[in-house]
């Protein structure tokens, strides 16, 4: 037989209880704005007899109220995941295609200003100096022309290689900002792993140790793994930068100059302590990674191509000829600033009087323009410098498309998974008015109940005997 | 997502703006296109056209320079021509005079000095005219860098260069005239025939008769370089003119690669801003209804 008051307890357990629950509700609603929170909902319990029941331990009361044993949180740990996956892959994208969109700029075809322009008005400077072989005003004009167009091949490898140094740069910071993350999901995980030892809950806490896991993973695709007591690890690659409340840090290893790039040696993310390369093959970092390691240098290396190519095939016809006072060519007419091979950023006109351009082809016959004729027949080549140049910005074009097209479908795939997730933990707050409703009059009845008690109660003990 | 699947307000916020950011998009390309009347601004906006556009320019630009080559051989040439045009009239002056001078019975000394006398100056006058220049160039002269193709005395100081106009991909025209292949060498040469015809005039007019079979064959020589320079002057002539049609042709390309067309792309702005307007209608009206608009 139970207790005369146990009534009592079960409406109080109840007040208690739905009082509970309105305010995990009214958390709820707090935060539908927030992002990243995921939604919490009371676990309530019915209370009743032993689990285990014995000869003389036995229970036959109609119950002993509602707990609530918890308050859990709505999510799904593969959706997630794949949501963090999506995303660290649309981020790699996206610096992908931001790199490709500024090395276009570099390149502005089609346009009557660019490289493409100046290589036909070079070839047709040297076609009016073939028209005058006699006057040096059309020499001059030559190589004013050459000039700009050198200066040209200049600017755009120095544009190149700005670029990549900024992004190097950014790509230190992305490491920096790795390394304070995981400091500090590492710190989260060892608060949550307190609070469940103990038995309290600690969502709130999960939620910000979450949102930098999904930082992590779009810096650097890293992934999460549920450990013991709630904690995270996080992995990059094979490798873990957060155990528990352990974290590695990251640095940026490898060249400093888009120069110094090449097959053996390229940038790389490695542990601070020993240089243990990491994998980094998702996130923005990977996508840094890929420009500053193939995708600047490649296009650097075609540049460099391109002015040793015109180099060499205008001094090749340059050195045959006869300049106006009848000499052979002294020197080559294209050639580097500085002593090295002739490269995009050191190319330069060797050639500065008038009167020493090559365009005769016999030193007997002066005024044949035979020289000059041949390497203004360079223009359009397929094989010449033109052809050099066209296939380069084509390459451009055509990779850069791609990437826009990739961006484009990954940011749906992406938004589709994030929509997944939300939908899971996202706060409705429909849902929750509703809630709020049923709590509400939860509470009410249950007072009501503990009313009707009371005065039960009072009949027998004031009523019944005097 | 099978089955019902929870649609928080804050995803109908979300999907709401990335409709209306999506369409917004549209719009800003469109414009560009517009404002800038070109439908490829960047080489990503399409390889292949651009390719082929750069490929355009470069030809533009060649055809461009070889019709200004042309123009530089016609000039060239129609001087050439020119000048052996009247080169041909005085030297059929000399050959009457020569011709006068032969009928010994009809001319005393004195008139047959007075016919040597006109004859030198008729050699001075085809010299002259075997030295016409162009820009400082004597057209005669080969390549040479000096101002005459012939001296006084008729010996060639030209050299044996041709000049050379590009006025078509891979295809050179020589626009001078060489001296010595039209006006002759050595005994054969025009001025050394008309040099005798003056002095034979004047002192042996039985050898009159020589010279003027001599005479004879440098003026079908001359007659010969005169039909091959107006040759070539035609042929530079319509060479220019498909550097000019392929110019209009190109251009023409040119344009349809690049250009947008302006009353589509405009139509096509239209229908944007209308959708647009939809999208932002729309999640006005579904963002505005919620639960507690309902509960009292």
């Amino acid at each position: 037989m139970s207790s005369t008051f146990s009534g009592i307890n079960t409406a109080y357990s109840a007040l208690v209880a739905q009082r509970r629950a309105l305010e995990t509700t009214g958390q709820n609603v707090a935060n539908v704005n927030t992002p990243g929170y995921t939604r919490q909902r009371a676990n309530l319990e019915a209370q009743g007899g032993p689990a285990v029941p014995a000869m003389y331990s036995k229970y036959d009361g109609a119950g002993d109220g509602v707990k609530v044993v918890g308050v859990d949180r709505i999510t799904d740990t593969f959706l997630q995941a794949r949501a963090q996956n999506e995303a660290a892959k649309l981020a790699a994208q996206q610096s992908v295609a931001t790199s490709l969109s500024r090395i276009e700029d570099v390149f502005p075809e089609p346009s009557d200003t660019a490289l493409g322009s100046n290589l036909a008005d070079t070839w047709n400077a040297w076609a009016d100096v073939a028209n005058s072989p006699g006057d040096e005003a059309p020499r001059s004009a030559l190589l004013q022309q050459a000039h700009t167009l050198t200066g040209n091949i200049n600017a755009a490898s120095k544009n190149l290689s700005d670029q990549w140094e900024q992004q190097r740069q950014e790509l230190s910071v992305t490491v920096d900002e790795v390394n304070v993350a995981a400091k500090g999901i590492a710190e989260l995980n060892l608060a949550i792993r307190r609070d469940t030892q103990a038995g309290v809950p600690a969502n709130e806490l999960k939620d910000r140790r979450d949102a930098l896991v999904d930082k992590l993973a779009s810096l650097v695709g890293a992934t999460g793994r549920q450990g013991e007591d709630g904690v995270v690890d996080v992995y990059l690659g094979g490798t873990a930068i957060v155990r528990g409340s352990d974290a590695d840090a990251l640095r940026l290893d490898g060249p400093a100059k888009l120069g110094d790039v090449t097959a053996s040696s390229q940038l790389r993310i490695v542990r601070a302590t020993d240089g243990y390369p990491s994998s980094v093959s998702s996130g923005k970092a990977a996508g840094a990674l890929e420009t500053l390691n193939s995708t600047l240098p490649g296009y650097s290396q075609k540049l460099d191509a391109l002015a040793s190519g015109l180099a060499s095939s205008v001094n090749a016809i340059w050195s045959t000829g006869y300049d106006l006072d009848g000499n052979p060519a002294a020197g080559n007419f294209f050639g580097s600033s500085d002593g090295n091979p002739v490269k995009g950023s050191n190319i330069t006109v060797l050639v500065t009087d008038p009167r020493k351009v090559a365009a005769s082809g016999d030193s007997a016959t002066r005024l044949d323009n035979a020289v000059a004729n041949s390497i203004a027949a360079l223009a359009g080549k397929v094989d010449g410098p033109d052809g050099a140049y066209r296939d380069l910005v084509a390459n451009l074009a055509v990779e850069s498309q791609t990437a826009q097209t990739r961006l484009t479908t990954q940011t749906s795939v992406a938004n589709k998974a994030a929509d997944s997730l939300e939908a899971v933990r996202g706060v409705d707050t429909d849902e929750e008015m509703t809630n709020l409703l049923a709590y509400q009059r939860g509470y009410e009845a249950a007072a009501r109940v503990m009313n009707s008690i009371n005065s039960m109660l009072d009949t027998l003990i004031n009523m019944v005997g005097r | 997502m099978t089955g019902i699947s929870r649609v928080t307000y804050h995803q109908l916020g979300i999907s709401s703006l990335r409709g209306v950011q999506g369409n917004l998009d549209r719009i800003s390309n469109l414009q560009t296109q517009l404002s800038t009347g070109r439908s490829v601004n960047r080489p990503s906006d399409s390889p292949s056209g651009t390719s082929a556009a750069m490929s355009f320019r470069s030809d533009i630009k060649a055809n461009t320079q070889y019709a200004r080559n042309a123009n530089d051989g016609i000039a060239w040439l129609g001087n050439a021509d020119q000048a052996l045009q009247s080169s041909l009239s005085i030297t059929n002056r000399v050959r009457d005079l020569a011709v006068q001078a032969a009928s010994t019975g009809s001319q005393g000394q004195t008139a047959r000095d007075a016919i040597a006398t006109e004859v030198r100056q008729l050699r001075e006058s085809l010299i002259e005219t075997a030295n016409t220049t162009y820009i400082g160039r004597p057209v005669f002269g080969g390549t040479t860098a000096g101002a005459k193709a012939y001296e006084k005395n008729g010996s060639y100081v030209g050299d044996t260069g041709q000049v050379l106009r590009t006025v078509a991909n891979g295809v050179q025209v020589r626009v001078d005239g060489s001296g010595p292949e039209i006006f002759g060498t050595g005994d054969e040469q025009l001025f050394t025939i008309v040099n005798d015809i003056a002095d034979h005039a004047s002192g042996d007019p039985a050898a009159l008769q020589d010279d003027l079979t001599r005479l004879d064959k440098a003026l079908t020589n001359l007659r010969k370089g005169a039909a091959d320079i107006g040759a070539r002057y035609n042929r530079v002539e319509s060479l220019k003119q498909g550097a000019d049609d392929r110019k209009l042709t190109l251009n023409k390309g040119l344009n349809e690669i690049e250009s947008v067309d302006i009353a589509e792309a405009t139509v096509q702005l239209q229908l944007q801003q209308v959708a647009y307007q939809a999208a932002l209608g729309t999640a006005s009206k579904v963002l505005q209804l919620s639960l507690t608009d309902f509960l009292r």
